[in-house]
């Protein structure tokens, strides 16, 4: 049992990636009205992270040059996941990772198109550090919980997503169907509520919305940018129909406008987009998912309360987060342990559980590869698979042996944690278990766990003994089924 | 770009609109302020134009709440820009005890409207004014901004989201 309430617990798994010491110092006080509270309102905290990379009580970031997570893509790998082990507003980091999700786009294609140091900054580069626009991630972490049709806006001209789903080639002679078609079929709508004559109208709706280079644009020159542009001239401005709605007065048509007004074509068809009730039932579905659970479906009457939210609210996410996080739902125990977490959350979790004393979190760079997810690689437009799909012989070893890296290097910390509580094998245990926080074990894996710390001689808490089976534990832990459960 | 989009019949409509509206009202003002104001680009018809101070609201999971002491808010007519975690609002105190709260995201190209001149905000992008309650009264942005109900209690108002 962790030192926390359990529905706390719940809670920091859920909108955060669990509880590190530190975390327990900052919510063993609070009711769970108030913990909810204090990660929804995240902006009244400085968002200070960032500052702290490099400080020696701290997970560690390593690389070969100046780390320049800006432009260099495992760098800023290091740096997202330092932020998801050390933020002050880890629903802030929980929620970049669902859009990250929802909005796929990945480096590898970014940078065949740009190079790498482009295509880094295009997904990771911080408002300010370098000349040009800030980096889609950012986007997220900034607008992540204000309005949809807001985020949908700005997403929709952002420049890794104009490359991503080949917006530069979408001119008037030759409209190019992929954003039209994503941004119903993944970003709003979903399958089954447009038609194909809606994908080529969308195509033409967005006819110019390209991109420009800054002057003198090199692809390794880290102050060049690339940008969302307008091409006026590139608008096809002809009428667009679609089978649904796009104005308030019931209109399905967009109106023929003139090549310099016809960007409104776009903003009108995103703002129908964001505001169709199927738009909100579906986030509403993938937050139930996100949040709640990925073994029992969405329940009927979530969806429709999260999608009332939804719209009633104008597309603000903040509200329906608060209320999916204090829904009834949320709570039920049968949600508890009822996702199976994500490499990302799996591997910051036991970070912040295990301990991160001498420990890069580049260490954790390759082997999230290997478990199947690389930060700022989704597989393909629709982002990871989910659920059980996480899980295969070679993924659940990945799991496993990045355990076994972790509770090694942390051998003398977990050590020195845990030596006064260990007069017995049961009682290191119980301080193990206060750390780290599998699912509930039945009896008979506990016991096993137990004659394990017994194992090749009589229990008599010395240092050695300790340090060795300490870490041992910590990795069989991990390692274990229940512990892949969020 | 499309900061030049807006057809030539809107714009004018628009000035037109913004000029009878907004000029009549500015006693005090010259003849020749006037013709100055409302004879420049369609996208910036007035010169009295400051930027919004900003305060942070309390998001608080189905409102916003604003500390209205030490802002300008605490005057009539005073407005701010708020931030939060739930997003950006514009808010306004229209008498003693009322305010008014808006979506602050411009429905033109979305820029966040951020600056304020007499009693209507004003798009740093393109121009665009809207009325302490939302509406457009010149474009080029069309549609108005989204309304939220607010209260006010003990010097703090909540914006109903």
């Amino acid at each position: 049992m962790s030192q926390l309430d359990p529905a706390i617990d719940h809670l920091l798994r859920r909108a955060g990636f669990g509880a590190s010491a530190a975390d327990v110092e900052t919510f063993r006080d609070m009711s769970l009205t108030a913990a909810v509270a204090h990660l929804v309102d995240y902006a009244g905290r400085p968002d200070d992270v960032d500052e702290r990379i490099g400080r020696p009580d701290h997970v560690q970031v390593s690389t070969n040059n100046l780390f320049a997570p800006d432009i260099d893509i495992d760098d800023a790998r290091q740096r997202w996941m330092f932020r998801m082990v050390h933020s002050r507003r880890p629903l802030q980091e929980k929620l970049a990772m669902f859009w990250h999700n929802h909005f796929a786009t990945a480096f590898s294609k970014l940078a065949n198109d740009s190079g790498t140091k482009q295509a880094a900054k295009l997904l990771a580069a911080k408002p300010g550090s370098l000349r040009g626009p800030m980096g889609q991630i950012e986007l997220f972490r900034e607008y992540g919980m204000g309005s949809y049709r807001d985020l949908l806006f700005r997403v929709s001209q952002d420049a890794a997503t104009v490359i991503w789903l080949d917006g530069q080639f979408n001119t008037k002679t030759r409209p190019q169907e992929n954003f039209g078609r994503e941004i119903m079929e993944l970003f709003s709508v979903g399958v089954g509520n447009y038609t194909e004559p809606d994908v080529y109208a969308a195509a033409r709706v967005f006819s110019g919305w390209n991109l420009r280079e800054s002057e003198g644009y090199s692809d390794n020159d880290m102050n060049a940018y690339k940008e969302f542009v307008y091409n006026a001239d590139q608008h096809e401005t002809s009428e667009k129909t679609f089978s649904f709605p796009i104005y308030s007065d019931g209109s399905k048509t967009i109106p023929v406008r003139s090549e310099s007004a016809g960007m409104q074509d776009g903003i009108d068809l995103i703002t129908a987009l964001a505001f169709h009730p199927e738009t909100a039932r579906r986030l509403a579905r993938k937050f139930w998912n996100f949040f709640v659970s990925e073994i029992v479906p969405p329940h009927p009457a979530f969806v429709t309360a999260t999608a009332n939210v939804y719209l009633q609210s104008g597309t603000r996410i903040g509200p329906v987060v608060y209320s999916v996080l204090t829904s009834p739902w949320f709570n039920d125990p049968t949600a508890v342990y009822a996702r199976y977490s994500w490499p990302a959350e799996f591997v910051v979790r036991s970070i912040k559980e295990v301990g991160w004393q001498n420990f890069s979190v580049d260490k954790a760079r390759a082997p999230m590869s290997n478990m199947g997810q690389a930060l700022y690689e989704p597989p393909n437009v629709g982002g990871w698979p989910l659920g059980a799909g996480w899980f295969s012989t070679s993924t659940m070893l990945a799991r496993s042996n990045f355990a076994a890296t972790l509770a090694s290097s942390q051998k003398g910390f977990l050590a020195a944690q845990l030596q006064s509580q260990a007069n017995s094998p049961q009682a290191l245990m119980a301080a193990m278990l206060d750390r780290i926080t599998p699912a509930p074990f039945d009896s008979m894996p506990q016991q096993a766990l137990v004659n394990y710390l017994v194992a090749g001689g009589a229990w008599n808490g010395s240092e050695s003994q300790v340090s060795t089976r300490a870490a041992g534990l910590a990795r069989l832990l991990v390692a274990s089924s229940e512990y892949q459960l969020v | 770009m499309s900061d030049a989009t807006l057809s030539e019949s809107n714009a004018h409509v628009s000035r037109r609109r913004f000029c009878a509206g907004a000029c009549q009202v500015a006693s005090g003002a010259t003849l020749a302020t006037l013709f100055t104001a409302c004879g420049g680009s369609p996208t910036s018809p007035s010169s009295n134009i400051s930027t919004l101070g900003i305060i942070t609201g309390q998001f608080a999971g189905s409102g916003v709440r604003v500390a209205v002491a030490g802002s300008a808010l605490t005057s009539e007519g005073g407005a701010a820009l708020i931030e939060s975690t739930a997003g950006v609002f514009l808010l306004a105190r229209t008498s003693a005890n009322a305010f008014t709260a808006v979506e602050a995201v411009c429905t033109h190209e979305g820029c966040t409207v951020t600056n304020t001149d007499g009693d209507q905000y004003v798009c740093p992008c393109h121009g665009s004014r809207y009325t302490r309650s939302g509406q457009v009264v010149h474009g080029p942005a069309m549609a108005s901004l989204r309304r939220y109900t607010t209260s006010f209690t003990d010097g703090v108002v909540t914006i109903a989201i």
